[in-house]
């Protein structure tokens, strides 16, 4: 895995990885890695958070912050800092979207 | 005369051979005594007690001593001129007055004071008390407790001050260690100059430990690199080699070449990496740059974060100008301001407005919630707007998606241009699925044949390849090829045809000269084709 990537899971169905060498797109639908990375990430919105879950981007920089942007003015958006409490998911999802890479 | 009993007088006990007669000195008390027939010594009665002002001449060596109170000038040509207890031991030196002082190397002064010592060649204590300048050169002007013990060393004044190496310097203050050569504290308290040539200027607490170090002022601040600086402000550290700190509070530029100019908490850690002010932030890397903010972060070479608070810029030359939570993680890429957007990819800009994202390659975004993913995609305003493939643009309006190669949407609400070089300028609900279709305006319009075109109205459906619809409602040229359609309600039924509803023709010609097989031309009233 390089050090500096970038992870964005878009609310259309696409998910992208990109890192300085590397900037790849798949449909989420085919990375079973990504619901589960979702998941954990809106448990770690804050707890005076009450919007919806429903997103429009969810980012993913490096292991240690996030950022979820609600899709519309009822929806959650917060930022996540801090401890890397996702290395094993992001991994897995790093993993996935590599190997659907083109040799 | 009568001596009192606690008094000693040491006297040169050498016989001068060459002035063996004794005479009187000009200038002297006018009450003197011979003693012992070689030395000539002058006692004078005082009001305080005894004087004694003795001349010896002995083979060219000459002591003077003027003795109020057990004073010893037993140094060859050494002077006591007053006071008590004092001892002039060395080779020519000189105490003034004052009380139990020592001058005991050679050349050595103390000119006044009580309990000071000046034990090194050429040393001087001008007064104060339990002074120690206990080097050649070094010098002490007054104060209490200081020592200058390195070679032409020098301590002002102040209490508990020490210049400990050659040509160090402490001008003041108290507690200050000056303790390597040419380093200089100047005042303040407790500070420290442990570097070659190293400087503090004031404050207290401060450690300039590098060659060329400086702290001019503060508290607890640390210059520990060669050549480093702290300005002022406090527990803020200079400890790279040329790293700088101007001030402010908790400050640690630690990259060579290195500036925090203010604030609070800042760090610098890269080389030639700077922070101007502000508070939390933190600059890693090489010749990165924060203006100012809070809790920004510069990580990658070249990187710059202008202010605002929570940006990151960790993409090697990438650079976020202001606003909150904005990221610019890959090379080059630029977030002008806002809330929330992200540059994520090679060279990719967001101006500004709020959670947006710039992920493709070149691409650019801006507005709420827009997305441009693409390679060299564009989203230019508005909202919840997505370009994701290559080369395709939204210019703005509400949840529009360009999503092919060289796709565009202009504008407008929940249009999509799909097709590989489709056009949807605006309207509402249009679809562009086709390649290179064009549909201008109107709602829910598709254009899903190649080339095919809607000019505006509604429901109107171009599905043929190289069709159109030049307006109206609820049009269809269903999969015929070239077939187009002027009106409402009008479905194409095969190529290469055009439909209209009615056809009113002005300024027909009357007559075929000169008209192109397939021409209409009005002959006396009778449509005729030429």
């Amino acid at each position: 895995m390089e050090n500096n990537f970038t992870i964005h899971i878009f609310g259309y169905g696409e998910t992208q990885y990109i890192t300085e060498n590397i900037n790849f797109k798949a449909l989420t639908t085919e990375l079973s890695a990504v619901q589960p990375l979702i998941d954990d990430i809106w448990l770690e919105r804050p707890q005076e958070e009450r919007g919806s879950g429903e997103y429009f981007a969810i980012n993913v920089f490096n292991y240690n912050r996030k950022s979820w942007l609600g899709k519309g003015d009822e929806a959650a958006s917060f930022n996540v800092k801090g401890e890397d409490t996702l290395v094993t998911l992001i991994d897995s999802l790093i993993a996935e979207i590599i190997a659907l890479m083109p040799l | 005369m009568k001596l009192p009993k606690d008094i000693f007088i040491p006297l040169n006990t050498k016989r001068d051979k060459r002035n063996s007669n004794s005479s009187n000195i000009a200038g002297l008390p006018n009450k003197s005594v011979s003693l012992a027939g070689f030395v000539k010594n002058l006692i004078e009665e005082s009001s305080n007690g005894v004087s004694l002002f003795e001349t010896n001449l002995t083979g060219g060596v000459t002591s003077t001593q003027r003795i109020g109170n057990s004073n010893f000038a037993t140094g060859v040509g050494s002077t006591i001129s007053g006071g008590g207890y004092n001892a002039a031991s060395g080779e020519y030196s000189t105490i003034g007055g004052g009380s139990a002082n020592r001058a005991s190397n050679n050349r050595s002064t103390v000119g006044g004071g009580d309990n000071n010592t000046s034990s090194g060649d050429y040393s001087t204590i001008g007064g104060g008390k339990s002074n120690i300048s206990s080097n050649e050169y070094s010098t002490i002007s007054g104060g209490g407790y200081n020592a200058a013990s390195g070679s032409r060393s020098t301590v002002g004044g102040g209490s508990a001050n020490r210049a400990s190496n050659n040509r160090s310097t402490v001008g003041g203050g108290s507690d200050n260690n000056s303790s390597n050569e040419y380093s200089t504290i100047s005042g303040g308290r407790s500070n420290t100059a442990s570097g070659e040539k190293s400087t503090v200027g004031g404050g207290s607490g401060n450690i300039a430990s590098q060659r060329y170090s400086t702290v001019s002022g503060g508290g607890s601040n640390t210059a520990s690199g060669s050549r480093s600086t702290v300005g002022g402000g406090s527990a803020n550290r200079a400890s790279n080699n040329r790293s700088t700190v101007g001030g402010g509070n908790d400050n640690n530029s630690s990259g060579e070449y290195s500036t925090i100019g203010g604030g609070s908490a800042n760090r610098a850690s890269n080389n030639r990496s700077t922070v101007g002010g502000g508070s939390d932030n933190n600059s890693s890397g090489e010749y990165s740059t924060i203006g100012g903010g809070i809790n920004n972060i510069s990580s990658n070479q070249y990187s710059t974060v202008g202010g605002g608070y929570y940006n990151t810029a960790s993409g090697s030359r990438s650079n976020v100008s202001g606003g909150i939570f904005n990221t610019a993680s890959n090379n080059n890429s630029t977030v002008g301001g806002g809330t929330n957007n992200t540059a994520s990819a090679n060279c990719a800009t967001v101006g500004g407005g709020q959670a947006s994202v710039a992920s493709g390659d070149n691409s650019t975004s801006s507005g709420l919630s827009n997305i441009a993913s693409g390679w060299r995609s564009t989203v230019g305003g508005g909202r919840n707007n997505i370009a994701n493939n290559s080369h395709c643009t939204v210019g703005g309006g509400i949840l529009n998606q360009a999503s092919s190669d060289c796709a565009t949407v202009g504008g407008g609400h929940t249009s999509i241009a799909s097709g590989s070089y489709s056009t949807v300028s605006g309207g509402l609900s249009n679809t562009g699925s086709g390649n290179y279709s064009t549909i201008s305006g109107g709602k829910s319009n598709t254009g899903s044949g190649t080339y095919s075109n809607v000019g505006g109205g509604a429901y109107n459906t171009a599905s043929g390849d190289n069709s159109s619809i030049l307006g109206g409602i609820e049009n269809s040229t269903s999969t015929f090829a070239n077939s187009h359609i002027i009106g409402s309600g009008i479905t194409s039924d095969r190529a290469n045809t055009t439909f209209v509803e009615n056809l009113s023709i002005t300024n027909i010609p009357t007559a075929a000269t000169g008209l192109p097989p397939g021409s209409v031309w009005s002959n006396a009233g009778v449509l005729t084709i030429a």
